[in-house]
């Protein structure tokens, strides 16, 4: 099959590789129809995650079609639509059990690399450095997913494959980052950066109950889809002073609640403003500034 | 034999941990045998997937 390898930094190589078999029991085999790619990919690209290997397969967010499963799947079949949920919990782990999947004991093949640096072990993760398991990623043909039963989940018909694909990361990442800002009626809430992450934290601070949000952004784009698609209003800031924008849209007071969905690769522009001193030197000022009472 | 040679405590660790995910799950987390890019591993499917598999197996294979 192909797939797109990781080859070090800023490299990465669609090569030809061998099709993934079956390795344990709930193993299941799917045919990815779509995968991805996050943000968080970025930082596999830009080489700030360790234990990459040179012909690791990356990829993490994808939905696709179940081909084959192992002896001890029961419930899903061949043939299922199947978005899968970007980290691996067995189900059976006391964290599982917990419901604290992400923290799952079981599901890392490499759980020592994360022990012996951070005393403590994170659950595998798909295509995402061999610290979080080294599984083989999504950016691929097919690809082995592991407890196949608790992992992938069957989208209802009439859903499309679009529109499915962003509950496998983007979703809950973006969900949880609205519910852990504590929106409550009525909040206006800005949320920086506009893909996959903000679109969906925009969706559920609407749900929340949120009067108004204001997506910030440069992407022209992405800006209209903020407008067109999330009923948000916009900033761009390589065009605006985004702290003084904000206040001004808000009556002088600031947004409520301030979500970040932007992450590591920030691009500078918005967070750093380059202004002439009095000495006529250039100086960098870090205009980020609490515009809300809680962050 | 040392029993507090601390290489020797993490293979009994990675032990218990595999002894504790057959346990719980009936079968033991591995990628061994998975597609990579690196053409070593497409001779063989027998051959271990990274050289950290390898390593995992190195620290099972000294307690057997
Ligand atoms: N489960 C998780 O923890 C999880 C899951 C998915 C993504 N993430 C992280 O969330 C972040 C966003 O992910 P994504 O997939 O939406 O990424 P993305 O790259 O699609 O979106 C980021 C957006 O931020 C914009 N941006 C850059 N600098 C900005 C600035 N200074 N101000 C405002 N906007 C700016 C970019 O133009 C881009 O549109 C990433 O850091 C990613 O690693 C975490
Ligand atoms: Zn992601
Ligand atoms: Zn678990």
């Amino acid at each position: 099959m192909k797939a797109l390898c990781y080859n070090g930094v800023g490299d990465l190589r669609t090569e030809q590789v061998p099709d993934p078999t079956i390795l344990n029991p709930k193993d299941a085999i799917l045919r990815v129809i779509l995968s991805s790619v996050c943000g968080s990919d970025l930082h596999l690209l830009n080489g700030y995650v360790p234990t990459m290997r040179e012909g690791d397969i990356i990829g993490h967010e994808f939905m696709g079609e179940v081909v084959e499963t192992g002896s001890g799947v029961k419930k899903l079949k061949k043939g299922d639509r199947v978005v899968v949920c970007s980290i691996l919990g067995c189900g059976e782990c006391q964290y599982c059990q917990d419901t604290q999947w992400a923290l799952c004991d079981n599901s890392n093949p490499h759980a020592w690399i994360p022990e012996k640096v951070y005393g403590d072990l994170p659950a595998g993760i798909f295509g995402y450095s061999h610290a979080f398991g080294g599984y083989a990623g999504s950016h691929a043909d097919y690809i082995r997913v592991p407890y196949a039963d608790l992992g992938c989940f069957v989208i209802p018909e009439g859903l499309p494959d679009e529109a499915a694909v962003f509950a496998s990361d983007a979703l809950p990442t973006g969900f949880m980052a609205a519910d852990l800002a504590d929106i409550q009626p009525g909040n206006v809430v800005a949320i920086w950066g506009y893909g996959g992450v903000g679109q969906m934290a925009i969706q559920r601070a609407f749900l929340l109950g949120a009067s108004r949000v204001i997506a910030i952004d440069r992407e022209p784009d992405r800006l209209r889809m903020a407008k067109d698609i999330s009923g948000a209003e916009v900033l761009d800031f390589s065009k605006v002073d985004v702290q003084e924008a904000l206040r001004e849209m808000t009556g002088g007071r600031g947004p409520d609640r301030c979500i970040d969905c932007v992450g590591m690769e920030a691009v500078s522009e918005g967070l750093v403003r380059r202004e002439k001193a009095r000495d006529g030197a250039a100086r960098w000022r870090v205009s980020i500034r609490l515009t809300s009472r809680r962050v | 034999m040392k029993l507090f040679n601390p290489a020797f405590a993490q293979m009994i660790k990675q032990d218990l941990r595999r002894f504790k995910q057959l346990l719980e799950t009936g079968e033991i987390t591995t990628i061994k045998g998975q597609p990579s890019g690196r053409k070593s591993e497409q001779q063989s499917d027998k051959k271990s997937s990274s050289n950290y598999a390898e390593a995992d197996e190195k620290h099972e294979s000294a307690m057997l």
